[in-house]
C-alpha cells in the first residue's frame, strides 16, 4: 500500500470523463496523485512575518502566533531571520537550538529548526517561541515563519485521506473501499476542508508590556503600511471569503479597555477586536467575533487579484482609561 | 489560468463513491473539477512582512549600486505538472528618506546561494520598482507583479528535506524545490537612503 505524495501536482484530464469512455488507469492514476498532492504538500502556517525585537545580553523575548494547523502536519519547521548569537526554542517541544548569525541585517541568513507534532489536529493554538541571548551577546529578531513540512507519503486513513496508487493500476476493479480506487480521490475532491488552513498575515513583538506596541488614547495605526491579503475562492459566484483576525493584547489596569480595529482598504468595512476591562493580568488572544470578509482570488487574472488590485487591512489600536498593549496580530484562513 | 473546468468548487455529496453507488460520469466530472480547483487554490503565502512603525534602511549608495536589504526563505515551492513553479505575486512597500529623490528596489527568487548573481539580470525571476519621494507606499512593479524562475534556475533548487509520515515514526526524506526571496535597493541620486516598509510574496496559480 502506498499513498505517495509526488513533488509535482498532476493535471488530470477532465475531458476523459465522458459517457461512453472506459474508466481508465490513465485518468484515475493522475486523480489519485492530485488528491495525494493536495493533502500532503507543504502548507504555510505563518508566512515570513515581521518580528522586530532587539534582545539585550542575558535576556529573552517571547513571540506568540495564533495558528490553525492541518491534521496532516506531522513535522513543522520554524524559520527565523535573526542577527547576533543566542538560542531559540519552540514552546511546543521546549528543545533549544543554538544560532550564531551576522549582525549585519543584509547578510543574515535564515535559521531553521523543526518540531515533531505529537498530537495532530486542526484546532487553532498559540504557537510560541522564546529567543534568548547569552551573557555577552545580543540578538535581533527580524522575521519568523512556520511551515508544515510536506509528506513523502500519506496514511490510508480518515485523517490523511491518502489514496493507495496501487489500486489505480491496469485491471484493478472499481474499488469502493476508503483510500482506494475511485473513492479515495472522490472523498478529497468532494470535501471543502481540502482547501487547507494557512496563515495570511502575522506580526509579533516580545510579549511584555515594556516592549509591546502600546497606545494610550488613540486610535493609532500599528503599521505604517496596510497588509495585502486575499483568501482562496471556494464556490460559484464568490468574490469574497472569510479570514480570522485576532490580536494578542493586555491592558495596563483592571479598568482599562480597548480595541484593535482592522479596516478593509477595499470596502472601508471595519472589524473590531474588543479588549474588555479586566484584561490586565496577562496577554491573551482576542478575536473580532465576526470573521472579516476579504476578496477571494480570481483565476481569470494573472495575479489572482480581482481587477488586479488587492484587498488590504489597516490595523489601529485605541485604549480607554489606561494603556493597551498589542504584542501580536494573526490573520489566517481556516479550512471550511 | 485555472486548470479546472468551472473555476469554482461545486457542492456535492461526499458519498458519491460509497458502497453500491452507481458510477456517475457527471458526478465524477464535477469531482475532478473540484480537485483541480482545490489544487489551483493550493497557493502558499510566503512573505507577509510589514514592520510596525519602522522600516529597514540601506544607506545611500553610488547611483546604480545595488545593495541587499533583506533575505526571506527558504521556501518549498508548489510545483506544477510541467516542472514550473506557481508564480510568485510580489509587492514592495518602500520610500526614499528624502523628497524628490528616486530610489529603486528589486525582488528576486532564486536558489539559495544564487540570488546575488541573478538579481542584477533581467530574467523573469526578478522584478523592479522605483519611487520618487519619502512617503512610503506599495509600489508599482515596472516589469510585472509576478516573478518565476526558468527551468535552469529551478534545477538549481532541487533538494531533499527531512519529513515525517508516521506519528512518532522515523524521519524520511522528500524531494522539494527550495528557493530564497531577497529584496535589494539602490538610489539614483547617490545621497538618498533606501527604506523598505513591506514585502508581499505569495504563490498564485497564474494564467
Amino acid at each position: 500500500m502506498a499513498a505517495i505524495v509526488k513533488p509535482r501536482r498532476s493535471n488530470p484530464s477532465y475531458e476523459s470523463i465522458v459517457s461512453g469512455s472506459a474508466i481508465r488507469t490513465g485518468t484515475w492514476m493522475p486523480c489519485a496523485d492530485l488528491s495525494n498532492w493536495i493533502k500532503g504538500k507543504s502548507k504555510i502556517l505563518i508566512p515570513m512575518s515581521s518580528c522586530r525585537e532587539v534582545i539585550a545580553a542575558s535576556s529573552y523575548a517571547d513571540f506568540h502566533f495564533l495558528v490553525r494547523p492541518n491534521a496532516t502536519g506531522l513535522r513543522r519547521t520554524w524559520t527565523i531571520l535573526v542577527s547576533g548569537t543566542g538560542r531559540v526554542r519552540s514552546d511546543y517541544d521546549s528543545v533549544w537550538h543554538n544560532f550564531s548569525a551576522s549582525t549585519d541585517t543584509a547578510e543574515i541568513y535564515p535559521f531553521q529548526f523543526s518540531e515533531l507534532v505529537t498530537a495532530p489536529g486542526s484546532t487553532a493554538y498559540d504557537a510560541s517561541i522564546r529567543v534568548e541571548t547569552l551573557a555577552a551577546t545580543t540578538a535581533t529578531v527580524h522575521a519568523v515563519a512556520l511551515e508544515e513540512a510536506p509528506r513523502y507519503s500519506l496514511g490510508l486513513d480518515s485523517t490523511d485521506f491518502g489514496t493507495d496508487i496501487n489500486t489505480e493500476v491496469f485491471r484493478e476493479p472499481m474499488l469502493e473501499q476508503a483510500n482506494a480506487g475511485l473513492y479515495g480521490p472522490a472523498r478529497v475532491f468532494t470535501n471543502p476542508s481540502s482547501f487547507y488552513s494557512r496563515g495570511l498575515f502575522y506580526w509579533a513583538t516580545d510579549a511584555k508590556t515594556g516592549t509591546a506596541f502600546s497606545v494610550t488614547g488613540g486610535p493609532t495605526n500599528i503599521f505604517p503600511m496596510s497588509a495585502p491579503i486575499i483568501v482562496p475562492k471556494l464556490y460559484n459566484g464568490d468574490t469574497t471569503g472569510s479570514a480570522h483576525v485576532e490580536a494578542y493584547v493586555q491592558t495596563s489596569a483592571s479598568g482599562t479597555s480597548g480595541t484593535v480595529v482592522a479596516t478593509n482598504g477595499g470596502t472601508g468595512t471595519t472589524y473590531t477586536v474588543t479588549v474588555p476591562t479586566g484584561s490586565h493580568t496577562g496577554f491573551s488572544w482576542k478575536n473580532t467575533g465576526t470573521t472579516p470578509s476579504i476578496d477571494c482570488s480570481d483565476m481569470t487574472e494573472a495575479t489572482g487579484l480581482q481587477s488586479g488590485t488587492f484587498n488590504s487591512l489597516t490595523f489601529s489600536a485605541t485604549s480607554t482609561a489606561g494603556t493597551l498593549y498589542v504584542a501580536g496580530i494573526a490573520v489566517y484562513f481556516s479550512a471550511p | 489560468m485555472a486548470t479546472s473546468e468551472l473555476e469554482y468548487f461545486s457542492r456535492m455529496p461526499t458519498t458519491i463513491a460509497d458502497a453500491q453507488k452507481p458510477i456517475s460520469t457527471g458526478q465524477f466530472r464535477f469531482a475532478l473539477n473540484n480537485g483541480l480547483h482545490i489544487a489551483d487554490e493550493c497557493w502558499n503565502p510566503l512573505v507577509s512582512w510589514v514592520p510596525d512603525n519602522s522600516y529597514y534602511q540601506v544607506d545611500a549608495t553610488a547611483s546604480g549600486q545595488w545593495r541587499k536589504v533583506i533575505t526571506f526563505g527558504p521556501f518549498n515551492l508548489s510545483m506544477k505538472t510541467d516542472g514550473t513553479h506557481y508564480p510568485i505575486r510580489v509587492f514592495i512597500g518602500g520610500s526614499s528618506d528624502k523628497g524628490g529623490d528616486t530610489v529603486r528596489f528589486r525582488i528576486v527568487i532564486a536558489a539559495p546561494g544564487s540570488t546575488s548573481t541573478t538579481v542584477l539580470g533581467s530574467g523573469s525571476n526578478v522584478s523592479e520598482s522605483a519611487l520618487v519621494g519619502n512617503t512610503p507606499s506599495w509600489l508599482a512593479m515596472s516589469n510585472g507583479y509576478l516573478i518565476q524562475m526558468d527551468s535552469s534556475q529551478i534545477a538549481e533548487c532541487q533538494t531533499t528535506i527531512p519529513v515525517n509520515d508516521v506519528l512518532g515514526g522515523l524521519t524520511s526524506a522528500a524531494n522539494v524545490t527550495q528557493a530564497m526571496i531577497e529584496v535589494w535597493g539602490t538610489t539614483t541620486a547617490g545621497t538618498s537612503d533606501v527604506r523598505l516598509y513591506g514585502v508581499h510574496a505569495w504563490e498564485v496559480c497564474g494564467l
